[in-house]
């Protein structure tokens, strides 16, 4: 399985704008955000803004960089269409 | 002699004159600064025996550092531990490590009173913050239910309190958004504050990191620090140092639709 990121702007989400769109295929799979300097020592970081798998995430981690929170959704993506319902949120 | 018992009349009025300033002005320092006596009194009428007995009850306190178990889910209950400083919690964690924070304690607050009828701990009990913690043991409660109907009375309406006090946060978990959530805690933290002495004007401290405040509100710390930055930007509240100054409390409740009645405060005035 691989991913897809294509840019994208969030003009709402206040300071942290930066983001991804994450697809699988042709399908959009979850949205990353970069944290502004308004996150203090998280500054940088990419946080799962969205998720769109028919489970809602709780706890994801945050990501140094868009390759380690792109693995991290290939992992879970993998897990989840192998046990549906089994699959870990961290 | 018309004239003598005239004057000693007014030198007796300038004496109780004189002796009731005296009292007006000691009396702020009179007030008891025990944060359960406090707590307990705005839940209920107690007489100064009461106080006296809770006072008592009080005066073996330890100190326990922050992020400290006072006692964890499947432990047998111990006895009954009392705030009298710092912030407390109960909590459950899952096997991958969430936490959610189900209350806070804090000065004034104890858990729980009937927990002698619980074989093993459901949840468990930890300080946030430094704390000053007594502990009473379950002998000590009994005694104290059974022989002090005004202070058994004031201990379980603290429980009632607690269970409404949970029905708002399964609200705020589960129907309000991110600043709401955040709005309806520092409002309500603002009042139960309040009642134990442990407010400056419109302010008060609040021992806690951004990941227990998360933990608590159910959200990410970056939905945590997105939300205290619009609750700030907007001059409701100013944050630092773990100093919460509430600029525009009639705003933030608003926004919360906070309503205290679940709080049950002033039941003393009423009574």
């Amino acid at each position: 399985m691989t991913l897809r990121i294509v840019p994208v702007e969030l003009p709402l989400n206040g300071s942290d704008k930066t983001a991804q769109l994450v697809y699988q295929n042709d399908g959009l799979v979850a949205v990353i955000c970069q944290l502004s300097n308004h996150h203090g020592d998280l500054a940088g970081k990419w946080f799962l803004e969205a998720d769109f798998s028919q489970s809602h995430v709780t706890a994801a981690p945050l990501f140094l960089d868009i390759e380690e929170a792109a693995e991290w959704l290939e992992r879970r993506y993998t897990r989840l269409a192998e046990h549906p319902a089994l699959q870990s949120q961290r | 002699l018309t004239a003598f018992v005239t004057r000693l009349n007014a030198e007796k009025r300038t004496r109780a004159l004189i002796s009731s300033m005296l009292n007006d002005i000691k009396s702020p320092s009179e007030k008891s600064s025990n944060p359960l006596i406090l707590k307990l009194a705005s839940l209920s009428v107690l007489d100064p025996e009461d106080r006296a007995i809770l006072s008592d009850l009080t005066t073996r306190v330890s100190d326990v550092p922050a992020g400290t178990d006072l006692i964890r889910e499947g432990d047998r209950p111990d006895g009954v531990y009392l705030i009298m400083e710092g912030f407390a919690c109960r909590y459950k964690v899952r096997a991958n490590g969430a936490r959610q924070i189900m209350a806070y304690l804090v000065p004034g607050d104890f858990c729980d009173l009937d927990v002698a009828l619980l074989q093993r701990m459901d949840h468990s009990i930890g300080t946030l913050s430094a704390c000053k913690v007594v502990r009473m043991d379950l002998q000590t409660i009994q005694d104290l239910t059974k022989k002090h109907a005004r202070i058994t009375r004031a201990l379980r309406t603290a429980t009632l309190v607690d269970e409404a006090t949970l029905r708002e946060w399964l609200v705020n978990v589960g129907r309000r958004s991110a600043e709401e959530r955040i709005a309806h805690l520092f409002c309500e933290l603002r009042l139960r504050l309040e009642v134990v002495g442990c407010t400056h004007q419109n302010s008060y401290r609040l021992p806690v990191s951004q990941a227990d405040l998360a933990d608590t509100t159910g959200l990410s710390v970056v939905h945590v620090n997105r939300a205290l930055q619009v609750l700030q930007g907007s001059g409701m509240i100013h944050i630092e140092e773990q100093q919460v100054r509430i600029l525009d409390e009639q705003e933030l409740r608003r926004l919360a639709e906070f309503r205290s009645n679940y709080l049950h405060l002033g039941a003393e005035a009423a009574a």
